[in-house]
């Protein structure tokens, strides 16, 4: 079983604390997820990201772990923002983002398990910073949290413990498994490590 | 010149550089407003408890017209069926699980072991085991609430009785319960009795402490019977030797309970019984700076859900949809004022 199955299963069942972990991981995630996709405005990604939520609560027994969690639900987010933005009678298809070209999102939809497609693109140094955030949002459990939480906070195995109320060895592991999932994540995405896409970024931001 | 080969550490420490100093670079994620955040937290997870209790109903109802069926093709044997890790509701309900923060295993009579739920009845003879990151409350006939701390172990005699077999319990019996409601708790060192309270025992490799937060209770042992009222803590040890000493209604020693406490549902009730029931819990009084937040509180009714939230978050996040407001105060009240005043 894996730690979606179990999470979800735990959730199945009344636990408190697991429904405190899932919204937790998921909601902040999810939000990023929907904002630039319904043009920057905080209120209608409040509310599409809260109805995708519900649906996906009173729909649990529906997830079946072939995909990563967050591939489950930012699929249910997907349709009710296209939803959302149809009921405005708004037109999306000027808000084309560069994770969502049919190439790219196939890689992070698949960044839980391996995948073989290697995208060639450009791109700018904008896109470069979107979608290595979009990999810290696509990493499993709250890894891409730990991974700000220690390299740009500055926060100490202890307080990283302390925050995701672990001990420090459990927590040290934690950190571990998220350099290894993001630099294996970015391998994936660019082709390259984090050194060389910090270069990239550097040098005026075109990426290839 | 050294080609030495760089070692697992160097590239470990390069790898960790790398990855440093791309993340500031790219500097961190937009996180939602604390606002929002709460807001969508209490709607998912209200309709989160609703789902979770419409599929226990769901199974009940089906257990129900299984049993209905097998009894009217007229068969002499009883089955027990185990369906989705949810047993039958015993033909005596001795108390209902109302919360579990972490994960729960129940141990039957027979010694089967399971895992539980919330909703769930629990029976005699049941073993309720906690482990380190678990607490559970229960719901005991004429609404007594009782709590069981983490790394803990209790095992139910009756709907009456129960046994804290290890570790620390917390019960809360209506002042005015609507039917009787006396629950004895027996330890190694003596039997609990409450008279309308709240208080909690725990146990030790010497006896047992017990704690009063309101009322009193009687504690029996091998020398007699002994009383403890509001605000006093009983030491008992396995000699029977007892005594007293203070206890605040707000000491850290209470906390554990506050955060297993069932979600209080606002929905429809006043803000003056929402904030009587935060001070119960939280082993404050409520006061009132005069008659008129006093009214002000009677008549505001209240919308929405606090679940998820800890006691002094949901204070204030409901109390900021009022005219009224917290005045600083002691740790013994919890003193409302308008908004306006000052």
């Amino acid at each position: 079983m894996t730690a979606d199955q179990l999470l979800i299963r735990q959730m199945l069942q009344g636990d408190e604390r697991a429904f405190r972990t899932f919204f937790d991981s998921y909601f902040p995630r999810l939000y990023r997820f929907a904002l630039p996709r319904v043009g920057g405005e905080h209120d209608l990604a409040k509310d599409v990201v809260q109805a995708a939520l519900t649906k996906a609560v009173r729909n649990l027994k529906d997830f079946r772990g072939d995909a990563a969690l967050f591939s489950w639900l930012s699929q249910i987010c997907r349709n009710q923002i296209v939803d959302a933005l149809r009921e405005r009678k708004r037109r999306s298809d000027n808000v084309v983002l560069i994770e969502d070209m049919p190439e790219l999102r196939a890689v992070f939809d698949s960044i839980a398990a391996p995948t073989d497609q290697e995208p060639h693109h450009r791109y700018t140094e904008a896109e470069t910073k979107r979608l290595v955030q979009t990999v810290l949002d696509r990493l499993p459990a709250r890894y891409g949290d730990i991974l700000e939480w220690k390299y740009i906070e500055g926060w100490s195995v202890e307080e990283i413990g302390s925050k995701l109320g672990v001990g420090h060895t459990a927590a040290q592991s934690l950190l571990a498994r998220a350099r290894t999932a993001f630099r294996e994540s970015l391998e994936v995405v660019f082709g390259q490590t984090a050194k060389d896409v910090l270069a990239s970024l550097n040098t005026g931001g075109r990426h290839e | 010149m050294s080609n030495t080969p760089p070692t697992s550490d160097d590239l470990s420490r390069e790898d960790d550089a790398g990855i440093a100093d791309l993340l500031r670079e790219v500097g961190t994620r937009e996180e939602p407003s604390q606002q929002l955040t709460d807001e969508v937290r209490l709607a998912v997870h209200a309709e989160w408890q609703a789902s979770v209790r419409q599929e226990r109903r769901r199974r009940q109802t089906w257990m129900m017209g299984m049993a209905a069926g097998i009894a009217s093709i007229g068969l002499a044997t009883v089955v027990m069926v185990k369906f989705n890790q949810s047993n039958v509701a015993p033909l005596v309900a001795a108390a209902t699980i109302e919360r579990i923060d972490g994960s729960l295993s129940i141990v039957d009579g027979s010694g089967r072991a399971r895992v539980a739920s919330v909703g769930e009845v629990i029976a005699k003879n049941d073993v309720v085991q906690t482990d380190a990151s678990t607490r559970v409350a229960f719901k005991f006939n004429g609404g007594v609430s009782v709590r069981l701390d983490s790394n803990s172990s209790l095992r139910l005699r009756s709907a009456e009785n129960v046994e804290l077999v290890a570790g620390g319990l917390y019960v809360d019996a209506p002042l005015k319960p609507a039917i009787a409601s006396e629950l004895i708790v027996d330890t190694h060192a003596g039997a609990v009795r409450h008279l309308g309270t709240q208080y909690q025992v725990r146990t030790n490799t010497n006896g047992i402490d017990v704690g009063v937060r309101e009322g009193r209770v009687e504690v029996s042992n091998v020398r007699g019977v002994n009383t403890a009222a509001v605000g006093e803590r009983l030491r008992v040890s396995l000699a029977g030797d007892v005594s007293h000493e203070p206890l605040r209604a707000d000491d850290a020693s209470w906390r554990w309970a506050v955060r297993v406490a069932p979600a209080f549902e606002i929905e429809n009730h006043t803000l003056k019984e929402f904030l009587e029931w935060a001070a119960r819990e939280s082993g404050r009084r409520v006061q009132f700076a005069n008659d008129a937040a006093r009214t002000a509180a009677e008549s505001v009714v209240l919308k929405g859900s606090i679940a998820g939230l800890d006691l002094d978050t949901a204070l204030t996040a409901v109390l900021s949809t009022t005219q009224l407001r917290r005045s600083p105060s002691g740790d013994e009240f919890i003193v409302i004022e308008m908004a306006t005043s000052r």
